[in-house]
């Protein structure tokens, strides 16, 4: 199957999200759509994959247009699409997922679906447990259900989005050989949509190059990484590294805690934070990275054991008073989660700052005032929050936060931001740091784990093992983490 | 949109819905052979065309205004308070513990006599945050979705009504207590059946509440709850905390609805004390949606058709008698118009919206 | 078995048929993702139309049918202000309940205990005659029958056949179901316009079978509980019908001694279904079932969670748009 993109154009408001992309895919071969985040690499491949139509352009199979009004008339003409968060239903058990959405009768076929399923998972080389709730899936297993689901649906392109974001080493290698396997020996298509050069230069064969929604580029691999990073951004862009500072006395003091994960518990976990210093957490999903940062917060109960901030018990402290001491926790993920839809800037700096029962407005608004000078954001103390655009909401969040942090613990603070805003996030998160506050952070992202931590904690199976010597690892760090929270030792 | 133009919008929603609901009461009648124009010209004359009119208008807005401003709290901190019922009934229930003890004759009880009234509202008021406070701990500490928890409350407190004045309360051949002696009522104006005490109240307790989600931490907190809890949290906002006064601070408001409903509506305790004034509230707040300063004229409005319907259902002249009940269709019809009809503004509005990004 | 106890359980199985049947209704629209909280002024409007056309027409089959028309027209309302008009469907559901109650109430008032409706006792030749089960479950009325066979198809329905997965995929995760070729909306209305339907066959139920009557207060509030049970029973059809039964069984052996006791403890007696399914979720719908799972091996998990689950559809309540489209 011959897959062509033909001029293709989309528009969201002002912003050009492709504009006049004209891309070929040929059967059997596995290519990569490179891009930073904002590119354009999503909205082309949810118009490849029929969950969105473009405005202008034709989509071609062996040389024939074809239209998608859904995802299920893409897969019918055998395009299938992997999402990052995988597309499942988490509360029904993977037989029930693989099910869903085959053509059959009123009554399914239970047996004949569960051998399909087996079968071809056994070609794969995944095993996946059909009576298991999805939910108790790890993001890996996820990924391989639906590559099973979509290749027994018939799927000829299959294409893959950020794939190995939050998997395991060893998960990421049986997918890569498994998609090679696909491609060479059954001839089927595959795009990985990605921003990561390492797992394009292990896997693809071709490269598509967006940025700013226009195709900058098409390469045949081996392609120099250097040439990669320059087409991509436009510039080869230096490392960021870490800089030299020094440590004050300890803030953070974990005492051989015990805490509940989603699916498992974490035992005798001992950590002392000292002031200026950013300890990264890396894990599989799940493995309790998360649980563990909203524990130090007082936003989670924990089974035995003791958390010191200051040298104070946290126990039976809200996050509310933890905030009074100098602690801040941000969430998961896309940072707008902290603002409120509907509220001013002014409000929010009420509600973040002032603790009588009456508020101050002029104070609040001179806040504000002061704060969207200080950090530069585009809006003013009485423009509701989501009038500012994503940058400013960014922005805005890091103004919110408390002056004399002692403690910053932050989820995936970086996730969808493109390089610029992330360089910007980490630059205001190191001035905190300068400043004396110590930082604690969770990223599926272990580059950026190994670009900006002093020290990093793994989680797996249970057990939190601490990685101190980084910078002396002779292989490339980041692999070598990868390997650990896959669950091998050191 | 300019605000000239939302205003606009606003009041042609209104008025188009209005006319909705008028149109369907007169083909109700109208099936009936009953005469509409007529009928609302009397509905008119009996709910405003006297001194005394106005005066049952205003008694029966202020017990929906209480329970109104508390749900102005609860909604704008995203909570369907719908357990409202149950917290005026038991507001009720609580004063009438101390009301039905009063005697006759208190002349010779000197300064204590000056407290009976506000004991009995003061306990109305606990009666009420009780109820409301249980709700909140069932949603806090249980997970209970607050909608449920207030609807099982809701019969609770009517089991409990029914169980007094079918019980130990009971005094006469009819499930009820005795009337209320008249020191244990509210004051009432000599010649019209008004309680200016009560009318005070009410406006105090509704501008506190207007200035509380003004002006206050407490309401910014809960407008930030409503909007999105989980932002609110990170902010530094005790969700829980807030969600619980919130709910409680209604459950007050709607017991002093309760209050005033055994003490001076009804003057004693019945089943059906509440009448369904908690949910007229829901309403008037739904009707209102965010504009809390239209509370005040849309609860005198909504209080206008009770009293009105009362004055049709007992005309001798059977071209225009018709049951009270229609008048609670007409409240619920125009309600339903008024969220239908801003419904496909909304509608309108974003897909103009959309012509005009992509155009 | 003792022939008063034989008595009292089927008469528990009749009083609860009307309740059954609108609680499987709302259950099969809630797994969809939509809440009818219309469900109580639903069903006694429903009663009311079909007490009206089935006396006027001295035909149960018709009367039925009005009965189900109404309840599917109150439900498809709810289902295209949230649908079309993104409204939110509390709101309108609460604005409905309260505006179909009162219609009814008003439009039922010359009918007031006017007549009896003729019963349509229907004993099952042969299988009436087994030991106890068969007077319990075979010698009842048409309705009694209807609900049985609507709780039995409901759960096959839901947990055996195609069409039953991709309704529960709808209700959990909508974006998942689109993507495997699933017409959401369509799915809604469909469910809600069905459960709606079985809503008005419980009014029915009342007004042509257990009451025989149009009464203006024995109806109004089973909407109520029957919303509750549907919670109760964690959305899952047996579990809602033995909630039902557990409830209507409580009512019944109230009713059963209201001459021994005073009426105040009587009153009180009938707040016990209402604190029962309160003392029930707050059990499992808190953080108490977690703390029990942690214990238990990850085996049993699967099991308990049918049995005891607490959790709504996650897309319960909500609207699904595609996204590029509108």
């Amino acid at each position: 199957m011959h897959v062509e993109l033909r001029d293709i154009t989309k528009t969201f408001g002002n912003l050009r999200a492709n504009d006049a992309l004209s891309l070929s895919f040929a059967e059997g071969r596995i290519y990569a759509l490179l891009g930073e985040n904002g590119a354009g690499k999503s909205t082309l491949m949810k118009i490849l994959s029929g969950y969105q139509p473009p405005d202008s352009g034709h989509i071609l199979i062996d040389g024939q247009v074809v239209t998608f009004e859904t995802p299920a008339d893409a897969l019918r003409c055998g395009i299938g699409m992997l999402h990052q968060d995988p597309l499942d239903v988490p509360n029904l058990t993977v037989l029930d997922n693989f099910m869903l959405g085959r053509h059959e009768g009123l009554l399914p076929k239970r047996k004949a679906a569960r051998e399909a399923l087996e079968a071809h998972a056994a070609r794969l080389g995944f095993h996946l447990d059909p009576f298991r709730y999805v939910d108790s899936l790890t993001i890996g297993e996820r990924q391989q259900l639906e590559i099973v689901r979509l290749l027994s649906l018939g799927a000829r392109l299959l294409i893959l989005d950020e794939p190995t974001t939050g998997i395991s080493a060893e998960q990421k290698h049986t997918l890569f050989s498994s998609l090679k396997r696909l491609a060479a020996q059954e001839g089927m298509t595959i795009i990985l949509v990605s921003h990561k050069l390492e797992d394009v230069a292990a896997l693809c064969e071709e490269v598509y190059v967006l940025r700013g929604g226009k195709l900058v580029g098409h390469r045949l691999m081996p392609t120099p990484i250097d040439e990669l990073v320059t087409l991509m951004f436009g510039q080869s862009l230096p490392r960021p590294s870490r800089g030299a500072h020094s440590l004050g006395e300890e803030i953070l003091c974990v005492e051989s805690v015990s805490l509940t994960a989603r699916r498992l518990t974490v035992r005798d976990l001992s950590l002392s934070v000292r002031s200026g210093e950013v300890i990264g957490l890396a894990g599989l999903d799940g493995s309790g990275q998360s649980d563990f940062l909203r524990a130090c917060a007082g936003l989670q109960p924990i089974n035995s054991g003791q958390i010191l901030i200051n040298g104070v018990s946290i126990r039976g402290k809200s996050y509310a008073e933890l905030l009074r001491m100098g602690v801040a926790y941000a969430p998961s993920g896309r940072l707008e989660e902290g603002l409120i839809d509907g509220l001013t800037l002014a409000e929010h700096f009420a509600l973040a700052r002032d603790s009588g029962i009456w508020i101050k407005w002029r104070e609040a608004v001179a806040l504000a005032a002061r704060q969207i000078a200080h950090y530069n954001i585009r809006g003013a103390p009485h423009s509701p929050v989501q009038t500012l655009s994503g940058g400013n909401q960014q922005r805005t969040l890091i103004a919110l936060l408390p002056d004399n942090l002692r403690l910053l613990l932050l989820e995936d603070p970086t996730r969808g931001l493109d390089v610029e805003s992330t360089a910007w996030v980490w630059q205001q998160l190191l001035a905190r740091r300068d400043a004396g506050a110590a930082i604690l952070f969770t990223s599926p992202d272990l580059d950026e784990i190994v670009t900006y931590s002093d020290r990093v904690l793994v989680f797996c199976e249970g057990r939190a093992t601490l990685v101190t010597d980084l910078d002396n690892l002779t292989r490339n760090p980041a692999e070598r983490l990868g390997e650990l929270i896959g669950g091998r030792s050191l | 949109m300019s605000q000239p133009a939302k205003f606009f919008g606003t009041a042609l929603t209104f008025s188009g819905a209005l006319s909705a609901a008028l149109l369907l009461i007169a083909i109700i009648m109208l099936s009936l052979d009953k005469a509409p124009i007529a009928a609302g010209q009397r509905f008119l004359e009996g709910a405003i065309g006297t001194p005394s009119a106005r005066a049952d208008v205003v008694m029966a807005a202020l017990p929906m205004l209480l329970c109104a401003a508390g749900l102005l709290l609860t909604f704008t901190a995203g909570l369907w308070n719908i357990g409202v019922e149950g917290q005026v009934t038991m507001g009720a229930i609580f004063a009438t513990i101390i009301a039905r003890t009063i005697p006759r004759d208190v002349s010779d009880w000197g300064v204590l006599a000056a407290l009976i009234l506000p004991a009995e509202l003061l306990l109305a008021m606990f009666g009420g945050a009780l109820w409301a406070g249980l709700a909140a701990l069932l949603k806090i500490r249980g997970g209970i979705n607050e909608i449920f928890g207030g609807v099982a409350l809701n019969f609770i407190s009517v089991n409990i009504l029914l169980s007094l004045v079918n019980g130990p309360w009971r005094v006469g051949t009819f499930p009820q207590t005795a009337p209320f002696a008249p020191a244990a009522l509210l004051p009432r104006h000599p010649e019209l059946r008004l309680s200016p005490l009560a009318i005070v109240i009410a406006l105090t307790a509704f501008v506190v509440v207007f200035v509380a989600l003004r002006g206050t931490r407490f309401g910014l907190a809960l407008r930030a709850i409503g909007r999105n809890a989980r932002s609110a949290g990170i902010l530094g906002v005790r969700v829980e905390r807030n969600i619980f006064w919130a709910m409680v601070a209604c459950g007050a408001l709607a017991g002093l609805a309760g209050a005033f409903q055994a003490l001076f509506t009804r003057g004693r305790l019945l089943p059906n004390i509440s009448g369904g004034i908690g949910f007229m509230g829901v309403l008037i707040v739904l009707l209102v949606g965010v504009r809390a300063a239209w509370v005040l004229p849309v609860a005198l409005f909504i209080a206008t058709v009770p009293v009105g319907s009362l004055k049709l259902a007992t005309s001798l002249d059977s071209s225009v008698q018709i049951d009270a009940a229609l008048g609670n269709v007409f409240q619920g019809a125009l309600v339903l118009a008024v969220l239908i009809g801003s419904g496909i503004r909304a509608r309108l509005a974003a897909r103009r919206k959309e012509q005009f990004e992509h155009g | 078995m003792d022939d008063v106890l034989v008595r009292t359980l089927a008469d528990i199985v009749k009083v609860g048929a009307p309740i059954v049947l609108a609680a499987i209704g709302e259950t099969l629209t809630e797994r969809g993702g939509v809440v009818n909280l219309a469900l109580d002024g639903s069903l006694v409007l429903s009663a009311l139309a079909a007490f009206v056309v089935g006396t006027s027409t001295s035909s149960v089959i018709v009367g039925t049918l009005a009965g189900i028309s109404v309840g599917s027209l109150i439900a498809l309302i709810v289902a295209a202000c949230s649908i079309e008009l993104r409204l939110s469907q509390v709101a309108v559901g609460f604005v409905l309940t309260l505006l179909c109650r009162d219609l009814a109430l008003f439009l039922g008032i010359p009918y007031r205990n006017a007549q009896v409706f003729p019963t349509t006792f229907l004993p099952i030749p042969v299988l009436k005659d087994i030991p106890v089960i068969g007077a319990i479950f075979f010698n009842q009325d048409l309705f009694t029958y209807l609900s049985f066979i609507a709780v039995a198809v409901a759960w096959w329905w839901l947990f055996r056949t195609k069409a039953g997965l991709t309704l529960r995929a709808v209700g959990e995760r909508p974006q998942a179901a689109f993507a495997r070729g699933v017409n959401v909306n369509r799915i809604r209305y469909l469910y809600t316009a069905l459960g709606g339907s079985l809503v008005g066959l419980g009014g029915a139920a009342y007004t042509l079978g257990v009451l025989p009557t149009w009464s203006d207060t024995g109806i109004a509030g089973n909407g109520w509980i029957a919303l509750a049970i549907v919670i109760f029973g964690g959305w899952h059809p047996l579990r809602v019908a033995f909630g039902v039964y557990l409830v209507a069984g409580l009512r019944t052996i109230v009713t059963s001694i209201q001459a021994q006791v005073p009426p105040q403890v009587v009153e009180l007696l009938n707040a016990l279904p209402w604190l029962l399914m309160l003392l029930t979720l707050f059990l499992v719908s808190g953080p108490y079932l977690d703390r029990l799972m942690k214990v238990l091996p990850p085996r049993l998990h699967p099991p308990i969670r049918t049995l005891l689950r607490a959790r709504p559809p996650s897309a319960l309540g909500t609207v699904f748009e595609q996204e590029g489209r509108s």
